[in-house]
């Protein structure tokens, strides 16, 4: 249950800037994730946790404890790496122990944390196999046992889902979300998958080039995402991005694009206020546009659209039309299975102004940055 | 392509490949006929000579193994290639460990140097070696000859061992770190594990380069008291004895290759690695 602090991180890799200047706090018993693409510096980050790359500039404290100089095989720290890195000649039982039996445990203790992790993983009936002889998710869970038998300070899992077929990361994501409760580790995870990211973890810290772009509570960094890149990279399927500009039309405040005015709630008019005429990046995710053949607008913050749909791709119980307005302007939205759009039809629909997000065109930050982070 | 092409490039495929497994077993086949040929079925008299010996028997096998010197000899070799298993693997397993696991500078170059140095012919390297050795006083010494087959051996065991410890993925080595083993530790526990298979591929290559090495032993031992069966098989060629005598101890210096053929093949398919990473 340590916390781990990050202060003004730096790391090269030849000319490369890794981690650019990265500063992170995470709580005591915390589930946190680095979600980013690859290459944006977040497995370079969880090894630096680990002792396994060196800590170029910056601090890293785990449990009150400056860390930097600290190898990694006396770092209370357990990790799971992507390929799981099974002892392929030792059996899952002799892989569970083997970090105890490095540290020299006591017979008992071992037949103790064996009996315990067994069964909280259901790896019962399999401690004499050898991991090739054992499944995807058997080899996973394994990795993870092996892990939480050295009753680490914090526990690394470097994308131990990204291996595993969609029914089965389903059952191991809500296993993982269990296993956290009952144990109450300080988690790390790195995913470059946003709904691992959002249906596990208490924050999520998106990362990109090696810097953090928003980390806080799934529900914040979905709601009030930081910069583009962060509502571009969480929530699928993808928000729209559309050009806009700040305007004032009749008593209101809100954003003129190709698509309609489209007006803001009352706190973030008043503010928007100050930036009448200023050119913004309007984001409106599919789930905030409502198909509406009939209905006008419920509410005064809703904006009526009329567009052609263009294709209509089946998600299963929904579907996502991708449509085009008379000038041009592309958005994507969803529609429930009960309703049908033909490809070509004119197709009218409600936009929710209180859920659209303004970026800064040039530095893609949201205007309202200020008050919700 | 029609079947009858198929068909058609079946066979020649067929015939070369009993055409290669005659040319490589028919002496084979020569030396273990004369081993158990009895006189009648070697000196026929003019008669064309059998295909098979009219009554086979293990005369000579026990005529062989009543010798006291030939005793001594076969322990000779045996010692001999035994060491040179030991100290070139002691040597080697280390070098191949970091030129497997460390990006070092010149790597490359050096293992390709090591390999090259192999390619000269034995009989161009022994002169100088002897000459050095014997200014050593190497000459005639087990020591001496052990080093020799060390130094024919090393490059190989190193080549087989630097591709045992390259081909383990990094991750596990990692991981036994993460989990707090030193790097001593995890050489011990995961690496040396691991790379088995082909270390001891390595440790019968060399073994057999000893066993069945003439060049240097004719040179360094030649004019001892020591000496190995190879030189003991010179020996008596050249008192002109029968060939079923010859055969015998060829028969003999070629059991352990037989016998390591099979297990290396065993350990050549290295199977092991799978399932640690995906």
């Amino acid at each position: 249950m340590a916390d781990v602090i990050l202060k003004n991180i730096t790391k090269h890799h030849g000319d490369c800037r890794v981690i650019d200047n990265l500063s992170l706090d995470i709580r005591g018993g915390e589930f946190v994730t680095l979600l980013g693409p690859s290459g944006c510096g977040k497995t370079t980050l969880l090894r630096m946790v680990a002792g396994l790359t060196s800590v170029e500039q910056g601090e890293l404290w785990i449990g009150g404890a400056l860390y930097n100089d600290i190898p990694a095989q006396r770092r209370r720290i357990a990790m799971v790496f992507q390929s799981y890195a099974l002892f392929p000649h030792m059996s899952v039982k002799d892989n569970v122990l083997f970090g105890l039996r490095i540290r020299k445990a006591p017979p008992h203790e071992m037949f103790d944390k064996l009996s315990w992790v067994m069964p909280l993983l259901g790896l019962e009936g399999l401690e004499s196999r050898l991991p090739k002889e054992i499944s995807g998710g058997q080899r996973q869970r394994a990795a993870l046992a092996r892990a939480l038998v050295l009753d680490p300070e914090v526990l690394l899992l470097d994308e131990p889902l990204s291996n595993l077929d969609a029914a089965l990361r389903e059952m191991a994501m809500e296993e993982l979300k269990r296993i956290h409760q009952q144990v109450g580790k300080t988690i790390l995870y790195v995913t470059h998958n946003q709904a691992e990211a959002m249906s596990m973890s208490q924050r999520i810290a998106v990362m990109k080039a090696g810097r953090i772009e928003h980390f806080d509570t799934p529900r914040v960094v979905y709601d009030h995402p930081h910069t583009v890149f962060t509502a571009q990279f969480i929530g699928s399927p993808v928000i729209n991005m559309l050009e806009g500009e700040i305007e004032r039309g009749d008593g209101v405040i809100g954003a003129k694009t190709g698509l309609g005015f489209f007006v803001l709630d009352r706190d973030r008019g008043a503010q928007a206020g100050a930036m009448i005429g200023r050119r913004v990046r309007v984001g409106i995710r599919p789930q905030n546009v409502l198909f509406a053949p009939h209905s006008a607008a419920r509410r005064a913050s809703d904006t009526r659209i009329e567009v052609t749909a263009e294709l209509v791709e089946t998600l299963g119980d929904r579907s996502l039309v991708i449509a085009r307005a008379d000038d041009g302007t592309m958005i994507r939205f969803m529609i429930t299975r009960d309703e049908s759009i033909p490809a070509g039809t004119r197709v009218a629909a409600l936009v929710d102004g209180r859920r659209i997000h303004l970026f800064e065109p040039a530095t893609g930050i949201n205007v309202f940055a200020g008050d919700k982070q | 392509m029609s079947n009858h092409r198929i068909r058609y490039r079946r066979l020649t495929l067929y015939c070369g490949i009993a055409a290669a497994f005659v040319l490589v077993a028919a002496p084979l086949y020569l030396l273990v006929k004369y081993s158990i040929s009895d006189p009648d079925s070697i000196n026929t008299g003019g008669a064309p000579i059998p295909l098979w010996p009219y009554s086979p028997t293990l005369r000579t096998f026990a005529y062989l193994f009543s010798d006291s010197e030939f005793y001594g000899v076969v322990l000779n070799s045996l010692c001999i290639a035994l060491a040179t298993v030991m100290l070139s693997l002691s040597l080697g397993v280390p070098a191949s460990y970091v030129l497997g696991r460390y990006r070092l500078p010149g790597r490359k170059i050096f293992t390709l140097g090591l390999i090259s140095i192999r390619l000269f012919p034995d009989i161009s390297s022994v002169i100088p070696v002897t000459e050095f050795f014997i200014r050593l006083g190497a000459q005639n010494t087990y020591w001496g000859i052990i080093l020799a087959h060390t130094l024919l051996a090393l490059p190989y065991v190193i080549f087989i061992g630097i591709s045992a410890f390259e081909s383990i993925p990094n991750d596990l080595e990692e991981q036994a770190t993460v989990m707090g083993a030193s790097r001593a530790q995890a050489f011990v526990r995961i690496l040396l594990p691991l790379a088995g298979p082909g270390l001891v591929a390595a440790a019968i290559y060399a073994f057999l380069l000893s066993w069945d090495e003439f060049i240097f032993a004719y040179f360094l031992l030649g004019l001892g008291r020591i000496s190995t069966l190879t030189l003991y098989l010179n020996q008596k060629m050249s008192f002109a004895p029968p060939q079923n005598i010859l055969a015998t101890i060829s028969v003999c210096l070629s059991i352990p290759v037989v016998l390591f053929a099979v297990l290396l093949q065993k350990y050549m398919t290295a199977g092991i690695t799978s399932g640690s990473v995906k």
